[in-house]
């Protein structure tokens, strides 16, 4: 169990100079008293923009931060004070950093693995063929790092993760930079992880696609609180944010006097749409009255959720 | 078990170096030349003297000085770490250093070790090559006396770790060490390896003598080359000893104080 609470930490941010010689430092307050709970074989979101204070939670979680206030305890250990026997029973996955050597192959880095947690040989090879099968290392597998793929690369980081069979999984950001295709591989791996061993996984995003397709569970962050802590239905539910539609039409267009924000260049014809205000109709009707050639939806910004949100929230 | 990991860690580490392989190219030739240019300036010195003694030590001795100061420069030194912990702390690859139930510090260790028999392979080769050319070298007088000089080397190569981790602390507080670890390899260049000491002035002499750097090759170097006693030697011995110790405490105090300190932004 992840036991969070009161968390805070802080940046020294270098400020203007004040004076000839004085440079005054701030204090930047990067997590703000968020305290949660997060129970055995939970599959949790955790959004928010960029610099909302997501990967510092997720570096306090795991012991590379020093919290500046409140207690973080996951089974008991303190993951800063405990670091070692915390690091047994977690895989972490920083999308943007790479924990595969770079110049070598696969196996290079998981035979050291092996060691540093000292996975016995026999649950090692099992393991290590149970991963090979599920993440599909196979076709790569005798390539150095460096060559491999982004959604190549990645598959290899989780096994490389997973390999010593941890209870827990933190994932900073796993599909940043993928296309579709590949993400929607990595969710599956993911929600098959969770369902198969049972593994608590938290996972930042800002791809809230992420988020729906995997998590029961989401909590939204924004500069340092926690703004939102529930499931995901009921977070779109409160968002009022529009999505924005736009349709490729062949020949005249008919549209209806009650669309919003009707922007129309040549044959595209672009406007917004919510779900919540029962316009469900007025597209049908769109869609049904005029050639439609080809229509994309665009679900509102991660930003755009979190700062309704936000912004509700000081409003109440 | 968990001192094989760190083996294979540096293994791993020089297996990726040999990715570069071509580096050896660059560094034989600056290595050969440098060899040419100092070998020539001690054949010119004692040629101008009919081979006589200069400061009580042959031309033998010198020449032998000379070469083996560059193998026991190599085997002691442990450069390079203060710059990985700077690098990785500025990257943030110092996060994933810290996910694994490994010291690390040890990782930083086992990882320089890779680099260290990177260059040691043609270190070796360039080494034997000289000595080929100028003849052949002076060996230690007795088996006692190299198992005493293997000693003082790995006394040696501790004293130039220790010092390293103090450097490499420093990265929690200040972002660039390199130009601080600049600095300081002037200092080291009084341990010996630059010029035997016995060539400098005696103020020189004494300070080389207060600092720890010169345990780290001078001391080893007389040993192996017989100018000292059982008694000395041991004196010695407890110097090096005595510095190991003291840094290894300085090290220690900074790094619990510094770790605090450590911030990953982004990703």
């Amino acid at each position: 169990m992840i036991e969070v609470e009161n968390l805070c930490k802080d940046y020294l941010v270098k400020g203007a100079k004040e004076g000839v010689f004085s440079r005054g430092k701030q204090k930047k307050r990067a997590v703000s008293d968020i305290s949660f709970t997060v129970h055995p074989g939970e599959l949790v979101g955790y959004i928010g923009p960029n610099g909302a204070g997501k990967s510092t939670t997720i570096k306090m979680l795991t012991g590379i931060l020093l919290p500046d206030g409140g207690t973080v305890r996951v089974d008991g250990l303190d993951p800063f004070r405990q670091r070692k026997q915390n690091c047994r029973n977690m895989g972490v996955l920083f999308g943007q950093r790479s924990q595969l050597w770079w110049h070598l192959r696969l196996d290079d880095t998981y035979r050291l693995l092996k060691h540093l947690y000292e996975i016995p040989d026999q649950q090692y090879k099992a393991r290590l063929s149970t991963l090979r099968e599920i993440l599909d290392l196979d076709e790569f597998w005798g390539q150095p790092v460096r060559q491999l793929s982004l959604g190549q690369r990645m598959r290899g980081e989780l096994a490389a993760a997973l390999l010593h069979s941890p209870s827990y999984l933190y994932l900073d950001e796993p599909t940043v930079g993928m296309d579709v295709l590949v993400k929607e591989r990595i969710r599956e791996l993911l929600g098959e992880i969770n369902r198969r061993d049972g593994v608590t996984i938290l996972l930042t995003t800002h791809d809230l696609e992420d988020v729906e397709r995997l998590c029961s569970r989401v909590m939204v962050i924004n500069h340092g609180n926690l703004l939102y802590d529930g499931t995901m239905a009921e977070l779109r539910h409160r968002c009022p944010a529009d999505s924005s539609v736009s349709i490729d039409i062949d020949g005249e267009a008919f549209l209806p006097d009650s669309l919003r924000n009707v922007k129309r260049e040549g044959n595209r014809v672009s406007f917004s749409f919510s779900r919540h205000m029962g316009e469900g109709e007025l597209l049908a009707k769109v869609i049904s009255q005029n050639h439609v050639r080809d229509i994309s939806i665009t679900e509102p910004p991660i930003e755009e959720v979190v700062r309704d949100l936000y912004e509700g929230g000081e409003k109440s | 078990m968990k001192l094989y990991a760190y083996l294979l860690m540096a293994y791993l580490s020089l297996k990726e170096s040999l990715t570069y392989w071509k580096d050896y190219l660059s560094f034989v030739i600056f290595s050969v030349f440098r060899l040419v240019l100092q070998l020539s300036a001690w054949y010119a010195l004692y040629s101008s003297v009919d081979f006589a003694p200069v400061m009580g030590r042959s031309y033998e001795t010198m020449i032998t000085y000379y070469l083996v100061v560059q193998i026991v420069g190599d085997v002691t030194s442990a450069n390079g770490i203060a710059r990985a912990l700077e690098q990785r702390m500025s990257s943030g690859e110092i996060a994933t250093d810290m996910l694994r139930p490994a010291a690390p510090r040890g990782i930083l260790i086992a990882r320089s070790w890779g680099e260290k028999f990177y260059f040691f392979i043609p270190t070796m080769v360039i080494f034997a090559g000289a000595a080929l050319v100028v003849g052949g070298i002076q060996l230690p007088a007795s088996p006692g006396v190299f198992a005493a000089f293997v000693l003082s080397l790995c006394l040696g190569y501790l004293i130039n770790l220790t010092f390293e981790l103090v450097m490499a602390t420093f990265a929690f507080w200040f972002v660039e060490v390199n130009t601080l670890r600049w600095f300081v390899s002037f200092f080291t260049a009084l341990s010996g390896t630059a010029v035997p000491l016995w060539l400098l002035p005696p103020w020189l002499q004494a300070i080389c003598r207060a600092l720890p750097f010169q345990a780290a090759a001078y001391v080893p170097m007389q040993i192996y080359l017989g100018g000292t006693n059982s008694a000395e030697i041991l004196s010695a011995f407890g110097t090096q000893v005595l510095w190991i110790i003291g840094l290894f405490l300085l090290q220690e105090w900074l790094w619990q104080r510094g770790k605090r300190r450590i911030v990953v932004l982004g990703g």
